[in-house]
């Protein structure tokens, strides 16, 4: 490669953005340093000041930019209703969609023993303790649909069974509008295992 | 000339792993019938409206077509053969186990198609909720003998039928030598010739019929169908961890902690509101 290390160093480290390959560092790399300097030194700095800066909260695990993160800080949200989710950007999607007024638990992962995840690393023991300690009343398990995520619930859910709090489920399955001929196989099954009585009200 | 591409296409597999690769892709280990484990990649399969994607589930059977020969393969096509239901707690949690085993144990691209029936059936036991350790064991057997490590269960490693009278302890690599002394005594380990065959009784069934379970068991009844499952355990666990050199299993790990959970008194719950 005939670029100066500072560059081949930079390169290098863009390389770790996700999606980006060799190709597109490169082409990172250079846009900066011919085009956009000031953009860089943005760039840069907020990347420090954000890897410094950014830890997880005491309470629910999410990123947070001081002990505690601000769903947790103010008490206009339901402390009795805690949701739980993977990442933070689920606990972002159920913001945006509105509605749940509770707090939230950021798990940073699902279990998956192929991957060495197990309880602890995504804070089980965390939670449970929480749930035990605190006036928690109704625990929502929102981990994905996938297997690791149903894992997830499952371990959750046993973990939680002898204490006073309401363990429930998100509901899986056809998406609004959905016509059911063009609905896989498997979101169908568990549409149909999860199936509620029709009310009135 | 003109590289020829290389197609396989519907081939029997099972996804063991599935994990995100690029902007929108994944990337996956799969168990297939005749190409055993194999590592595959889908491009965009997360966009919206990917007909493959609610397909790429582990313990379901697919058909799976792929192109390019060696280390990448792309994914061209997915089909489901038919939808198992959802595996729950225990059940699940073994479920990893297995393609744990599978994942570390075995060589890429090195087929074993024999096992792979074998895999198949142990999935559909546990989906019907079947005995669960009697096809943990069969499975861990079949895995054993596939990779020829299965310990023998009828002589000793000196080539000699076992003895009735006398009390054995496997080692690896040695196989089953008359105990001396206090390792006769360590809980599961020292097993009369009577156990021994009783493991090889619990696990040698040939028969692909689901009531098969049930026939083994019939033939061994309580207590000693389970010291034959319990000594099955210990015995195959020294096997496959000698296999493992070190590596900790994780699911393992999970179903111990799992069940521990289990064990908890359950209080009456109160309903939230
Ligand atoms: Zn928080």
């Amino acid at each position: 490669m005939s670029f100066s290390p500072l560059i081949n160093e930079l390169v290098e480290s863009l390389t770790i953005l996700p999606g980006v390959g060799r190709k597109s560092a490169q082409r990172m790399a250079l846009q900066l340093l011919e085009r956009n300097r000031a953009g860089g030194l943005r760039l840069s700095a907020a990347l420090s000041r954000a890897m410094d800066g950014i830890v997880r909260c005491r309470c629910c695990q999410n990123f947070a930019e001081s002990d505690y993160c601000p769903v947790c800080l103010t008490d206009r949200r339901d402390a009795e209703q805690v949701c739980v989710v993977e990442t933070p950007s689920d606990l972002a999607a159920i913001e945006s969609a509105g509605g749940f007024k509770g707090r939230y638990f950021v798990l940073m992962g699902h279990l998956s023993p192929i991957d060495g995840i197990g309880p602890d690393e995504i804070g089980l023991t965390i939670l449970a303790k929480q749930v035990t300690e605190g006036h928690i009343k109704e625990v929502i398990l929102a981990t994905n649909s996938t297997v690791e995520g149903e894992a997830t619930a499952y371990f959750i859910a046993q973990m939680l069974a002898n204490t006073s709090a309401l363990v429930t489920r998100i509901a899986h399955g056809i998406p609004l509008g959905g016509e059911l001929g063009y609905i896989d196989g498997g979101t169908l099954s568990h549409a149909f295992s999860g199936r509620k009585p029709v009310s009135n009200d | 000339m003109m590289p020829v591409k290389h197609l396989v296409s519907q081939e029997p597999a099972y996804l063991l792993h599935i994990w995100p690769y690029g902007e929108s892709g994944v990337m996956m280990d799969a168990f297939s019938h005749r190409c055993g484990r194999i590592r595959l990649i889908a491009k965009g399969v997360k966009r919206k409206g990917n007909t493959f994607a609610p397909l790429l589930r582990p313990f379901q059977p697919l058909l799976l077509s792929w192109q390019g020969k060696g280390g990448l393969k792309n994914l061209t096509q997915v089909d489901s053969v038919m939808q198992l239901p959802g595996l729950t707690g225990d059940y699940l949690f073994s479920a990893f186990y297995l393609n744990e085993l599978l994942q570390h144990l075995l060589q890429e691209q090195e087929p074993f198609p024999d096992l792979f029936i074998q895999y198949a059936e142990t999935l559909s036991q546990l989906t019907e909720r079947l005995p669960l350790e009697v096809a943990l064991r069969r499975f861990e057997w079949r895995l054993l003998c596939e990779l020829g490590f299965a310990p023998d269960l009828t002589r000793d490693h000196d080539g000699y039928w076992l003895r009735q009278n006398a009390i054995y302890c496997w080692h690896v690599g040695l196989g089953f030598q008359v105990a001396s002394g206090p390792e006769a005594t360590v809980q599961d380990r020292g097993l009369t010739a009577q156990q021994v065959h009783d493991i090889l009784h619990l696990v040698a069934g040939r028969q692909v019929l689901e009531n098969e379970i049930v026939e083994a068991s019939a033939q061994l009844e309580g207590l000693r169908l389970s010291a034959a499952l319990k000594h099955a355990k210990v015995l195959f666990r020294q096997a496959i961890d000698s296999l493992l050199q070190g590596r900790v299993l994780k699911s393992r790990e999970l179903i111990v902690k799992f069940r521990a959970l289990d064990t908890v008194p359950k209080t009456p719950k109160v309903s939230g509101g």
